[in-house]
């Protein structure tokens, strides 16, 4: 399956992320390759801008094709721990909706420059999940313990950010709090679903033009999504899933 | 077949399901204790333990206060779906053990309208979870059917086939609260709330109330004419593997499930075997549900809902009864008395005297199951002579 893309080696380098971190910028962590591309993906369906972000091939960690998380101009990640991200950034416009969720390769500190649009992220979010030393169970999000064997002895790892469709729906009220996205007259159904990643099945909000194409097995890629828009007026973007095989971009 | 440390059920009172705006659980739970001791011809002041549960409408030991100041020890349980359950659990091992003779149980809820809000922070995840959309009950509970489905061939029309037969079972018992019966097409084609379920799936939160009184066995013959053996009743938490609400990830490969568990051990207490139980109620939080539990209690294999939806099977008057009193889709579920409801059902069935549908030829062996978050379940049979 389109998972292989995931393999021990994106096994990230053992330093531990504080998985309750707060702040969008973090440690380094990581020099794993489950991205090929350096495509950006615009994170916001609802941005007419799609212009390229700032995935510049000049930045060094681009040479091994690492995610970077470029909260850019108006976005900002849902849960940075959720994801592995080379660059965690929150600028001026963007945030993450909680660091926790992301894998950060460098910290950024001052004098992040704003990519050409509102929303464009550098790279597909890659999730950050845990393996346990003893067991190998994967989990999602990190967490400091295995819920199989009840071991404290667990590495951060990257989770592919390719694999398959296991089981979906669409949402067709609006949730209740604590929900952030669009509610009342505002509202649009949405489908969610759960995505196969070969060590580990992943619930996701799904992207999807039309909800009848969906379909239990079908290929699918990370991508961004925007919940909100928040009170200083920042996207703030969690990941998603989107029709789309390994090596797409 | 009692044994000496069997516990019998020798009263039971409900307080009909539904919408009771003017009144509160604990109104409807002291309707369902009077019941429950006017069925046994007892007084309060016979009980001497009590225990009671509502998930989130008032403390129940404060009934003491309605019934009669006794000093009676009063438990009072919180345990989610399994609150009735572990109410019913607590009674049953303070009369095994001998620390009290009489013993009374109530489960009681009056919820507000709408789909459960859970916080992220009470189940142990992030605000992300909530805020990004997906700590809904309602959409695990359809992409565990639509998975189910997937893997066992089974069709959407049966999904509809477990509403109708719901409607239909409710429409004849006094104390449903949805007792319209509804067609298979209206039921398919209704609104969706999260596909392949559409609103007539699922069950809705609302009020009601359940008491039963409980006895050692050997008194029961004295206070009843007909008591129901507790057989056995068992308890689960989840397993590695299990596929639960709220979960942002899933272990790929494995199955296990509370229910699995609890059934199996309730069986075996018991020394019943799946294929004799006459009439059984299961949790059907929504339709694809008591698609799932049919199997995962072993009354019948995973596949298999099919056919018996399709022959008629588990209607009232099948080889294998199931949800006899309309089910969680036509009472609704007032999370503390849910699973109460279902026992108070299945005594009456046993005793010949169902309020709705009557399972035609005396059946003797009952199966309760109810299930909920975040991965409990509690399993109990009940028989008769």
């Amino acid at each position: 399956m389109s998972a292989s893309a995931s393999t021990p080696s994106n096994t990230v380098g053992n330093t531990h992320l504080n998985a309750s971190a707060s702040t969008p910028s973090n440690t380094v962590v990581n020099a794993s390759a489950s991205t090929p591309s350096n495509t950006v993906v615009n994170a916001s369906a609802s941005t007419p801008s799609n212009t390229v972000g700032s995935a510049s091939a000049s930045t060094p960690s681009n040479a091994v094709g690492n995610t970077r998380l470029n909260a850019s101009a108006n976005g900002r990640v849902l849960d940075s721990a959720l994801f592995h991200v080379e660059h965690l950034n929150a600028s001026a416009n963007a945030r993450v909706l909680d660091p926790a969720l992301f894998q950060v390769e460098a910290p950024q500190t001052g004098g992040v420059e704003p990519g050409p649009s509102a929303t464009d992220i550098g790279q597909p979010p890659v999730l950050l999940g845990a393996r346990c030393e003893q067991d190998g169970t994967v989990v999602f999000p990190y967490q400091e313990s295995c819920p199989r064997c009840s071991g404290r002895e667990m590495s951060e790892l990257a989770l592919p950010g390719h694999g398959t469709l296991w089981s979906w729906t669409v949402q067709h009220f609006a949730p209740k709090s604590p929900y952030r996205g669009p509610t009342g007259t505002d509202f649009v159904p949405y489908p969610v679903g759960y995505v196969d990643l070969g060590e580990v099945i992943v619930e996701s909000r799904l992207q999807i033009e039309d909800v009848a194409t969906l379909r239990i097995g079908m290929p699918l890629t990370a991508t961004w999504l925007r919940i909100w828009t928040d009170a200083e007026g920042l996207d703030v973007l969690t990941y998603a899933f989107t029709p789309g095989e390994a090596g797409e971009s | 077949m009692t044994r000496p440390t069997d516990v019998a059920i020798v009263g039971a009172g409900i307080h009909a399901f539904g919408r009771h705006d003017g009144l509160s659980g604990l109104d409807l739970a002291e309707v369902a204790v009077r019941a429950a001791l006017a069925d046994a011809d007892l007084h309060w002041s016979d009980i001497d333990y009590a225990v009671g549960g509502s998930n989130v409408s008032g403390k129940p030991d404060t009934l003491v206060g309605r019934l009669g100041l006794t000093g009676l020890p009063f438990i009072t349980v919180r345990n989610g779906c399994a609150t009735g359950g572990v109410a019913l659990m607590t009674a049953a091992q303070a009369l095994r053990a001998g620390e009290a003779e009489l013993a009374l149980v109530v489960g009681f809820d009056n919820h507000q309208r709408g789909a459960f809000a859970a916080s992220p922070a009470g189940y142990g995840l992030g605000d992300w979870y909530g805020e990004s959309g997906m700590m809904v009950t309602t959409q695990y509970f359809a992409m565990k059917a639509r998975r189910y489905l997937h893997d066992h061939q089974i069709s959407e029309r049966s999904l509809a086939r477990v509403s109708a037969k719901a409607f239909r079972n409710g429409a004849a018992n006094p104390y449903a609260w949805r007792r319209k019966p509804l067609e298979e097409e209206e039921i398919l084609a209704a609104a969706p709330v999260s596909p392949p379920l559409s609103q007539y799936m699922f069950c809705s939160p609302n009020a009601g109330a359940v008491a039963l009184v409980l006895a050692r066995s050997s008194r029961a013959a004295d206070l009843c004419q007909k008591p129901v053996t507790l057989a056995s009743i068992a308890l689960r938490s989840r397993r590695f593997g299990s596929f639960e609400v709220f979960s942002p990830w899933l272990a790929p490969g494995v199955r296990s499930s509370p229910t699995i568990d609890a059934a199996a051990a309730a069986f075996e207490i018991a020394g019943v075997s799946p294929a004799d139980v006459q009439v059984a109620q299961l949790q059907d939080t929504d339709s694809g549900a008591e698609i799932i539990h049919l199997a995962e209690t072993g009354l019948c294999a995973d596949g298999e809902q099919e056919e018996l939806l399709a022959s008629g099977a588990t209607e009232p008057g099948g080889r294998l009864p199931i949800n006899t009193d309309g089910g969680c889709l036509a009472n609704g579920e007032p999370i503390g008395a849910s699973g109460l409801r279902q026992v108070h059902e299945v005594v009456r069935q046993l005793q010949g005297r169902a309020p709705g549908h009557q399972v035609p030829g005396g059946p003797r062996v009952g199966f309760t199951h109810v299930y909920g978050a975040p991965g409990i379940s509690a399993c109990t049979v009940l028989t008769v002579p």
